[in-house]
């Protein structure tokens, strides 16, 4: 039950930034800007730096839009920087936007069984491959 | 297709509603974002001044200060895109945004305000907002972020 509100869920906003996308051609923040952090000629300390700003602005913008991606008792997206890295540098994952890697990190993090977020990614590459 | 809009965004309005009240969800879809900021306990994860001053002092070469700015504008627009309730529908590109955000953390008294808002109150100005509507918007949106404990006072 909660698997398939969860995939009813997902295709709905993914058919709504679906036709938010494809009107304005728009693309997300994903993978292929994550690593170009990394290919900077500036410090490694500066790097991350940047990456942390980067999930605060995720973050920020989830929260007070009103679904933080993040669970109330995760204190701090530090963690989050390695978890990014590790999902971007698999090529497969590079499409994905910021905020669903984020997301699918969460998931991870609060336990959600890894089947369920195995369809929740896969429902994402589809949409993004189409 | 509008008619495949209008059904969509009824279907993920109710289903929104219906998740909120399962337990995978520890937060609800449709609390206003003040409120449920509120109920949180964990230190608040979001940009302001400190951080866009930060920017400023990175060792980078002005042109690289720019991308990265807009693209973190670019990042917290996209999250209230998908979350469903965009921040802005902006007209131009986000980077001429920037001198209007500048120009606000410039002022001491918007230090605490957080990105997200810096970025609205910007395209209020931009829309032709008068100073008035404005300051309006700002003095309610303080008081909300204080009451929440999101800002000190």
């Amino acid at each position: 039950m909660q698997k398939t509100i969860l995939l009813i869920i997902l295709s709905c906003f993914l058919v709504l930034t679906g036709i938010y996308t494809a009107s304005a051609a728009y693309k997300f923040f994903n993978g292929e800007d994550w690593i170009k952090i990394d290919e900077k000629t500036c410090p490694a300390d500066l790097k991350i730096q940047m990456k942390l700003l980067s999930l605060k602005a995720v973050e920020g913008g989830s929260m007070f839009s009103g679904t933080p991606i993040l669970a109330q008792n995760e204190q701090s997206v530090n963690a989050y920087i390695a978890a990014m890295d590790n999902f971007y540098s698999n090529e497969a994952n590079r499409l994905i936007p910021l905020y669903f890697a984020l997301k699918i990190a969460s998931m991870e993090k609060q336990g959600i069984p890894a089947a369920q977020v195995r369809v929740y990614k896969a429902a994402i590459q589809k949409k993004l491959a189409n | 297709m509008i008619l495949v809009l209008i059904l969509g965004i009824i279907l993920f309005t109710f289903m929104a509603r219906v998740i909120s009240n399962t337990t995978y969800k520890k937060t609800s879809y449709q609390k206003p974002a003040e409120q449920q900021a509120a109920n949180q306990t964990a230190a608040p994860l979001f940009l302001d001044s400190v951080d866009w001053n930060t920017i400023n002092g990175l060792q980078v070469t002005p042109v690289e200060k720019t991308i990265f700015k807009t693209q973190l504008l670019k990042l917290s627009l996209e999250a209230s895109i998908i979350n469903g309730r965009p921040l802005i529908t902006p007209t131009v590109p986000l980077y001429e945004y920037l001198n209007d955000i500048d120009a606000f953390y410039s002022q001491a008294r918007n230090a605490k305000i957080p990105l997200y808002f810096a970025i609205k109150i910007a395209d209020m100005k931009r829309s032709g907002a008068s100073q008035a509507v404005i300051e309006g918007y700002r003095t309610v949106l303080v008081a909300k972020l204080e009451k929440a404990g999101l800002i000190k006072k």
